[in-house]
């Protein structure tokens, strides 16, 4: 008997990622699993913190990667949803530092000047525009405990994700509301 | 009835925690009685149903693929070689079972699928165009097919040919499973075992340990390659071990191959100096239930777990710190769990490879995975570290404390060692200068490092230096020590305490008296005062926009002498913008180190201006303000 006794007939559909990953290891569909449910809410959020598409993807994709290397490290977290976030978080935070200040104007200047993937054009909606460059005048931590509270995450998950006391997690994100607050009225976004 | 500003504070909180039923009633209460909180509560909510508007953004095809292929591979750049070895074995050995099953790469070549698998080693006996089968070996000029003298257990090999199969079992047979990818030229591998004649080819069973840098090679498979064709043309040849020179350093072994430094050092008895990192042991076969196989054997070096020798302590960041080897602890020895305790500088004795390794053979697998062999189940107890004797370092400062020079002409460096990677700051320090302690400890180049600050030198761009200092020659002489600051008692503070605290060449006396860590543990201090409101400073310019107030200062006199805070909540509203101390003598109420000076960010926040880029000295500056949350009116006085 030759070596096609043990493989695959070809007329066999082709492994998907899940079944793939099921057939190498309990890690590789956990975090197949975890990248289906949660990249899209995951660059959402990205997306909210930088106003940048690019980096929103590249902080996604290093996301997942560090959630490879903590399964690796048999250090599998116990809420997914609220590590990655906060791994996202923390990089985005980590990213901002590194830009300056002044890069990251410059960015979004030039950002508004060039003309945007088709797929963004949804977010030429002034109210998202204003919404995006609110979140942007907030500090990182509560631009990210504002965004996940849009994502569902509870006041608890928020504080554990931007290390911080829930008390503390209650004033900041207060005071972040406030200050966009003051921002949409200003902007003529909500009275 | 609770403020205003407690019902907006509590209509915010409701939107994220389930706030007390008493809680929640006054809320009620507060926002019926008062219809610009109820308008600014339904803001808020307004907000929340904005940002769930936000366009959902999906991620692209290339990190979908990248974050796939990590996951399938198990593909990891944390330089922790035991992972590395452990993680090549089991994935070597998944692989084949991925191949059996059929699924995993769907790629084979024709020449493969042919009946009788007449196909020798390589993917073919001739070659994939452009690759050139037999091409010279550039570590051995030997011939391959068994001319030469055999490789040696525990030696390195390069693949010096194309497309270079690796079979489950050392025979061309239908048993003997082809495992994918093919292997290419530089890949370097770590002989287990062989030579096994067989189909007149030299078998030896290998494990990936590195590549080309051009190449990933984790998820490359293990098992057995021929050495060469029938003709004596090598396919793999005999290569060096990358070894480091001698002192070895935690920092190197940890960029090295766990196979790599076994081949290097063998049973070698090696020194080191290395942060412990603690991690809770896993038993033999608990490791299968992480996701492969496992060894059975002495638990402490079958298992997973222990301990790590690390560079640095750097718990605080998500960022992984260079690691080390992989650390155990043999429980018939003198050496104790306790004497490798977590985060402090330990000066280990130790060697790979442990005798009691060949005790160790494969354990049963989970599911459908294939088990490791037994050479294997050896190999990876042997790659373990085993210490012989530790020496718990002296601890020669605690991060977030104040420190100071203690030598003249101490060098700051922008990464914790001597080497021309690390930038030498200037100027150099003298004695006596006082440091903030960021960080820390961190092992390099024979030396500790702490992270620090140092408020009373600026860099050239005007920013405060920070960076890398080594607190103690090698021979033990103190350089960098705990700052002994005389601090007033927290329940007997004046204004003059507060503005000496305030006025010395540093930012942190405060901080350090009375900041979180301490026995007062940021809590509140008292003290009495005339107070006024400055207004309209430049927002960023002293406080960064954290505080509602950023740019409204409090000025506290008293007999003479003004110490500047900041108005914190409804201190603000106690007094009027700009006006003259009032004839009031207040007890103020305070606090240095606010937790939300976390938050602060480089140059005052997001407005735009540049300023100093460093987050850690944000935050010193941030923690050392004093916040004042509260003044007591006590009666009119005369001016």
């Amino acid at each position: 008997m030759g070596d096609n006794a043990i493989l695959p007939s070809t007329n066999e559909p082709p492994l998907g990622p899940l079944d793939r990953a099921h057939a190498v290891a309990p890690e590789a569909t956990f975090v197949l699993q975890a990248f289906e449910n949660h990249r899209q809410q995951l660059a959402s959020f990205a997306y909210g913190m930088t106003r940048d598409r690019e980096a929103a993807d590249d902080l996604v994709q290093e996301s997942f990667l560090r959630l490879v290397k903590e399964l690796n490290a048999g250090r599998p977290p116990d809420n997914v949803a609220a590590w990655l976030f906060r791994v996202c978080a923390n990089l985005a935070t980590s990213r901002g530092r590194r830009l300056g200040v002044a890069q990251r104007f410059l960015r979004i200047a030039r950002s508004g000047s060039d003309a945007p993937p088709a797929d963004i054009e949804i977010l030429r909606r002034e109210e998202n525009t204003v919404l995006l460059a609110g979140l942007a005048t907030l500090p990182g931590d509560a631009r990210a405990a504002l965004l996940m509270a849009a994502q569902g995450f509870s006041g608890r998950e928020i504080a554990e994700a931007i290390g911080r006391t829930e008390l503390a997690t209650r004033t900041m994100m207060f005071r972040a509301r406030e200050k966009l607050r003051v921002y949409l009225v200003r902007e003529g976004i909500r009275s | 009835m609770i403020h205003d500003h407690e019902a907006l504070l509590l209509a915010s909180a409701a939107l994220d925690f389930e706030l007390e039923p008493a809680a929640a009633a006054e809320l009620r209460l507060a926002l019926a009685e008062c219809p610009v909180c109820a308008e600014r509560a339904a803001a808020y909510k307004e907000q929340n149903r904005l940002l769930q508007r936000l366009p959902v953004i999906d991620v692209s095809e290339a990190t979908r693929r990248r974050v796939t292929a990590a996951a399938v591979r198990g593909k990891v750049d944390t330089r922790q070689p035991m992972l590395l070895l452990a993680a090549a074995l089991l994935l070597g050995l998944l692989l084949s079972v991925a191949a059996i099953a059929g699924g995993l790469f769907n790629d084979s070549r024709p020449t493969e699928l042919g009946l009788g698998d007449e196909t020798p080693p390589p993917a073919s006996s001739s070659p994939e165009p452009g690759v050139a089968v037999g091409s010279p070996s550039p570590v051995e000029p030997a011939g391959g097919g068994g001319s030469a003298a055999p490789f040696s257990p525990d030696s390195i090999v390069e693949v010096v040919t194309g497309d270079l199969r690796v079979r489950s079992q050392p025979r061309v047979a239908t048993d003997s499973t082809l495992l994918e990818p093919l292997l290419q030229p530089g890949d370097r591998l770590f002989v287990i075992e062989g030579p096994v004649t067989a189909n007149d080819y030299d078998w030896y069973h290998v494990v990936p340990i590195g590549t080309n840098d051009d190449r990933e090679w984790f998820g490359l498979p293990s098992g057995w390659v021929a050495r060469g064709d029938h003709d004596g043309a090598p396919w793999v040849a005999a290569s060096a071990p990358r070894c480091p020179p001698a002192p070895v350093e935690v920092a190197t072994l940890g960029e090295m191959h766990a196979l790599e430094a076994l081949a290097c050092f063998g049973d070698e008895r090696l020194s080191l100096r290395a942060v412990v990192q603690g991690f809770e042991p896993v038993g033999p076969c608990d490791a299968g239930e992480l996701g492969g196989p496992c060894a059975t054997g002495p638990e402490w070096l079958a298992g997973l777990g222990g301990w790590s020798a690390v560079v640095r302590d750097d718990f605080e960041g998500i960022d992984v710190p260079i690691l080390g080897p992989r650390l155990t602890i043999d429980p018939g020895g003198s050496v104790r769990p306790a004497d490798l305790p977590n985060g402090r500088v330990v000066a280990l004795e130790g060697a790979f490879d442990n005798a009691r390794a060949s005790d160790c053979r494969a354990g049963e697998s989970p599911g459908d995975q294939v088990a490791m062999s037994d050479a294997e189940a050896i190999l990876h107890c042997r790659s373990w570290f085993v210490v012989s004797r530790a020496v718990v370092e002296p601890h020669y400062l605690a991060s977030r404390t104040a420190a100071a020079v203690a030598t003249d002409n101490l060098r700051v460096r922008s990464q914790p060692n001597a080497s021309d990677d690390s930038t030498k700051l200037t100027p150099l320090l003298d004695a006596g200068t006082r440091l903030w302690v960021v960080k820390g400890p961190a092992v390099g180049s024979g030396y500790d490092w702490y992270e620090v600050l140092v408020p009373s030198v600026s860099t050239d761009n005007g920013g405060m230096l920070a960076g890398w200092v080594a607190v103690a020659s090698k021979t033990g002489d103190t350089w960098v020590k705990p700052d002994a600051i005389d601090c007033p008692p927290a329940d007997d503070v004046t204004l003059a305490d507060m503005k000496a605290l305030g006025s010395r060449p540093f930012l942190h006396g405060g901080l350090a008296c009375f900041g979180r860590g301490t026995p007062l543990d940021g809590g509140t201090l008292g003290f009495d005062a005339h107070a006024r409101l400055e207004c309209h400073n430049p927002a960023g310019s002293f406080v960064p926009d954290w505080m509602t107030a950023g740019d409204r200062i409090l000025v506290l006199e008293l007999n003479g002498r003004e110490f500047r805070a900041i108005p914190h909540g409804f201190t603000i509203l106690q007094l009027a913008c700009d006006d003259a101390f009032d004839s009031r003598l207040y007890r103020v109420f305070g606090h240095f180190d606010d937790p939300d000076a976390e938050t602060c960010e480089p140059g005052g926040g997001s407005d735009g201006s540049t300023g100093d880029l460093d987050w850690a000295v944000s935050t010193y500056k941030c923690r050392s303000q004093f916040v004042v949350s509260y003044l007591d009116p006590g009666p009119p006085r005369p001016p």
